[in-house]
Parts: C-alpha cells; sequence; structure tokens
C-alpha cells in the first residue's frame, strides 16, 4: 500500500502525541494508587473513551466486518448485539459492590474472601487473559498491510510505543490516550462510511449485489453455536481491564453511567462496521474491488480505496488507535498482577508504594514480551484467545460472584476447588474434543460430531463455558463443605485500600 | 434511500454527536483528573459494607 507524506505524516504525529502523553504523566511521579487506578479520579467522560476503546480492538473491526461481508446484517444482530444482556447486567450489578469496596486488582477479591492461595490462583488466571497477544498480532498484520514492513518488526515498533507510555504513565496515561483514540476510532468510522455509501451507491446498491440472505437477521446460525457466542459475552463480568476501570472511577454512579452510555457508542460502532464490510462486499461484486478480497482486509482495501488523501492517514491513525488501546490496557493490567497479587503477598506485603510502582513496570514488560512471543510462536493465535477467556471464566466467575453476592459461609477451600474444577473441566473439554473431533476450516474451530439414540449431535470447542461453569460451581459447593470460614486478617492503622491492606 | 440507508445515517450522527460531546465533556474534566481529584460522593462509609 503506497501512502502519500501526508498520510504518513497524520500517522507520525498520533504516534508522538501517544507518547507525550505519556512523558507528561511520567513528569509527575504517580504513586501506586495513581499509577494502577489514576488516583481513582475517573469520572463519566474519560470512563467511557477507555471502555468503549479498549473493548474494540482490531478484532471488532475487522472480524464484525469480515462477517458482515461474508455473511451480511447477522454480523450486528447475531454476533455482537447479543451481548448486550451482560453489559446492563455489568453497569446495574458490578459497578457498585465492586467500586465500593474500593479494591485495586480482579485476584484482589478472591484474596480477601478466600485468602492468599485463591488471590494467587486468580492472578494467574488474569495474567494468561490479560497477555497482549492477539492485539499484538493484529497489529503487526496490520502494519504489514498498510506499510509493507514484516509483522514482527511492525508489532515491534509500534507496540512498544504503547509499551512506553504505558509505562511511563500507567493508567492515567492509558485513559488520556484511550481518550485520544477513541476520538480518532469513531470520527474517522463517521467519516469513512458516508463516503463509501456515496462511492458504491448505498444499501440499494448493496441489495441488488449481495445474496439476499445477507439481509437475515440471524443468518442461518445454528442455535447452540448463537447461544454460544453470546456466553463469551460473559467474560465482561470477569473481565480484569473492565474491573480495573470500575475501580478507578471516582464513584460507582460514575462506572455504572459510563457503562450505560458506552453501549450506545458501541451499538453505532458495530453497525457502521457491518454496514462498511457490506459495502465492501458490493464493491467488489461491482467489480471496483478486486474479486480476490480477502474478506478479512475488505473494509480497509475499500475505506483506501474511497477516502481522500489526508483522511486515510487519520483512518490508519484510528486503526492503529483501535489496537493500541488494547495493548496498553492489558499490558498494564497484568504488570499490575505480576506486582500486586503475586510480588506483594508473596515476597513483599509492606512493599512501599515506589517498590510496587518499580515491579508493576517489571510486570507490564515481561507481560508485553510474553504477548510478542506467544503472537509469533502459534499458528492458531484466536483460538489461544478464546481458551484464555474461556479459562478466567470458568475458573473465577463463580468464587467472584459468590464473592460479591452471597453473604453466607465462605471457606478457603471454595476458592480454590471452585479454580481447581473450573480449570480441570476446561482442560479436559478442550483437549477432548480436539482430540475427538476434526477441524473445521469454515467456523475454524473443533467439532466432534457423535450419535445417540440414533440422533446426531455436534459439540465444538466454543461450547466448554456450559460445562465448566457448572463443574465450577459444584466446586465452590463440595469445597465450602470443608475447613473453617475465611477469616481476613486485620490491619492496624488506615485501611483506605492501598498498597499491603487487606481489610475486615 | 432505504431504511437500511436512513439507519445508517442516524448510527453515523449518534457515533459523530456522542463522541464529540463526550470529549468535550472530558476536557472540561481533564484539570480534575490530571490532579488526581477524587470525590467520595456516593461511596462514604461504604468500606464498612464489605465484610
Amino acid at each position: 500500500m503506497g501512502l502519500s507524506w501526508i498520510d504518513t505524516s497524520v500517522v507520525v504525529l498520533y504516534v508522538v502525541a501517544m507518547l507525550g502523553v505519556g512523558v507528561f504523566v511520567f513528569k509527575r511521579s504517580p504513586g501506586f494508587e495513581e499509577y494502577l487506578v489514576a488516583g481513582r479520579s475517573m469520572t463519566t467522560p474519560v470512563l467511557i473513551c477507555t471502555l468503549a476503546s479498549t473493548y474494540y480492538g482490531l478484532d471488532v473491526l475487522f472480524g464484525t466486518s469480515e462477517i458482515a461481508f461474508n455473511d451480511g446484517v447477522v454480523a450486528f444482530f447475531g454476533y455482537s448485539e447479543l451481548m448486550i444482556g451482560f453489559y446492563v447486567f455489568a453497569a446495574y450489578a458490578l459497578s457498585k459492590p465492586l467500586r465500593e469496596a474500593n479494591f485495586t486488582s480482579l485476584p484482589e477479591i478472591l484474596e480477601r474472601s478466600y485468602g492468599q492461595t485463591a488471590g494467587l490462583l486468580g492472578a494467574f488466571s488474569s495474567i494468561m487473559y490479560s497477555v497482549p497477544a492477539l492485539s499484538l498480532f493484529a497489529l503487526g498484520r496490520i502494519t504489514e498491510v498498510m506499510f509493507g514492513i514484516d509483522a514482527r518488526v511492525g508489532a515491534l515498533l509500534l507496540g512498544s510505543v504503547a509499551l512506553v507510555y504505558t509505562l511511563l504513565g500507567g493508567l492515567m496515561a492509558v485513559a488520556i490516550t484511550d481518550t485520544l483514540q477513541f476520538v480518532v476510532m469513531c470520527l474517522t468510522l463517521v467519516v469513512a462510511i458516508p463516503i463509501l455509501m456515496g462511492e458504491f451507491g448505498g444499501f440499494e446498491a448493496v441489495a441488488a449485489n449481495v445474496p439476499a440472505t445477507h439481509f437475515e437477521i440471524f443468518g442461518g446460525i445454528p442455535i447452540w453455536l448463537m447461544l454460544a457466542y453470546a456466553a463469551t459475552g460473559i467474560s465482561i463480568l470477569i473481565d480484569p481491564g473492565f474491573y480495573q476501570r470500575i475501580f478507578a472511577a471516582r464513584s460507582y454512579k460514575q462506572a455504572r453511567n459510563a457503562m450505560l452510555i458506552a453501549l450506545v457508542v458501541w451499538g453505532a460502532y458495530d453497525w457502521l462496521v457491518t454496514a462498511g464490510g457490506m459495502l465492501a462486499r458490493t464493491a467488489v461484486e461491482l467489480s471496483v474491488l478486486p474479486a480476490g478480497l480477502h474478506s478479512n482486509d475488505a473494509l480497509l482495501t475499500a475505506v483506501i480505496y474511497a477516502l481522500p488523501v489526508g483522511l486515510i492517514g487519520l483512518f490508519l491513525a484510528g486503526v492503529l488507535a483501535t489496537s493500541m488501546s488494547t495493548i496498553d490496557s492489558y499490558s498494564l493490567v497484568a504488570g499490575a498482577n505480576i506486582s500486586y497479587d503475586v510480588y506483594r503477598p508473596l515476597y513483599k506485603p509492606n512493599a512501599t508504594d515506589a517498590e510496587l510502582v518499580r515491579v508493576t513496570k517489571i510486570g507490564i514488560v515481561i507481560s508485553w514480551v510474553m504477548g510478542y512471543l506467544l503472537a509469533f510462536m502459534f499458528d492458531r493465535i484466536i483460538a489461544l484467545w478464546v481458551f484464555n477467556a474461556s479459562l478466567i471464566t470458568s475458573t473465577v466467575l463463580i468464587p467472584i460472584f459468590a464473592a460479591l453476592f452471597w453473604q453466607g459461609r465462605k471457606t478457603p477451600a471454595a476458592g480454590v476447588c471452585s479454580f481447581l474444577f473450573g480449570l480441570l473441566s476446561v482442560f479436559v473439554y478442550y483437549f477432548g474434543i480436539a482430540e475427538l473431533g476434526v477441524y473445521d476450516d469454515v467456523w475454524g474451530t473443533y467439532i466432534w460430531n457423535f450419535t445417540f439414540r440414533g440422533e446426531t449431535y455436534s459439540l465444538w470447542q466454543e461450547y466448554s463455558l456450559f460445562f465448566s461453569l457448572p463443574i465450577s460451581a459444584l466446586g465452590f459447593l463440595i469445597g465450602n463443605l470443608f475447613g473453617t470460614p475465611y477469616e481476613p486478617k486485620v490491619l492496624s492503622g488506615s485501611d483506605e485500600g492501598g498498597p499491603g491492606a487487606v481489610r475486615t | 434511500m432505504n431504511g437500511w440507508d436512513l439507519f445508517t445515517y442516524l448510527m453515523c450522527a449518534v457515533l459523530a454527536v456522542s463522541s464529540v460531546v463526550i470529549f468535550v465533556l472530558f476536557l472540561k474534566d481533564a484539570g480534575e483528573i490530571i490532579r488526581g481529584e477524587s470525590q467520595e460522593e456516593d461511596h462514604a462509609g461504604d468500606q464498612d459494607e464489605w465484610k
């Protein structure tokens, strides 16, 4: 892809601005709470921006547009919007208990309710989930398409920019850059889609040139698969990055309002990406774009074709923003898990602010390097991410919800057993289906077909939560029958949720 | 122009207006956020709720 100097300058300007934010926040020498939860000072507008930009990575921009290109409006109605119920539940049910208890990290909830072992196990799941492998892979891929440089080099260069400003400024820098990235992401799409509509003839041209099935709301997806995709939305209820933003809110009301407003933004963004994919398909059918165009590259290619010089650079900056805002947020979460949830309880319960900030920075680098290595080590990086998302949901959702909503007896064994039962079940299910089933190239997953009493059934790897969550709940109940309820340690003096504080 | 076109333009308007309004509101709050000022408006005494 040949870029004009104007477009290249816009992209360079964007990168410099991101680094500038990091340097600006670094000069203020933030303490640990400021570094990790932005001093719990975030208001609704910045929370909307950081929520929206963190959860909308390249997987949404190109994944949703790819589905729209191939299958039509089901990308919006069947895949994206079924998850809304989980977001509304999270806004109303989670924001208050999470914010009001002054937690600092997700594993800390387990540590306070079930003791150190459960906290450490939760930290393991959180780190595995937060390592930014998928977003670094996507960033590399996009720099390869945009600038023609090797994906590994592209991920190294631009991923390092996200790493540097995160190291310098912590969550404050992440939130401010997320805000700028949010505006760039939204406005570039708002400009690009109407131009594509005008260029390719709008939806009348779409209807005349794509298969009629592209306008079927649920597009013939198997009901169990649709439920399984909707169930992936459950991960929002346990997402460490999402929790971190609630902890960082000035009040639970600010967090709740931000989540509800973000839903509107997400809905509009989802539809515009879907429309972009369908318009790109129309351009292919009209021979405006090449027939062999890969569906994953369709939106980007169509936008580059339609936008004028200058706006292309802005759109590409928006694409980079989409990826970098995810890399920075999750690197920070994993770094904080390493320092606050592993280093502090195991080695230095009374670590000072400065020590925790230093170890968090080391943790950020470790998680980034792990993400980079994983990104280019595995052929099926998306499968790895799906596995990690299933892993964290299967292992910590039940004990966390019991900690937040169940006032009855809770033993350390309940937290540990719930985790281990969930872990074991997700491993057995994933590798069992991979062993018994066959890989389906069309759906990109393993499927095991079997016959029972004359009926044929299919088990997909994506169905793991249907099994692992009840098994994790069973582990919780069994563990709760044994041992004595956990007695949290009581600290003397100030107990404002700062480092090392264990509350009663 | 059909219903899908109208819906798409409506979503463009929603995204454009909301992103600009949110950014303006962010700028209004930016000073306080960067200074790390927090407000305990609705969780005073909540420490006791976590048992």
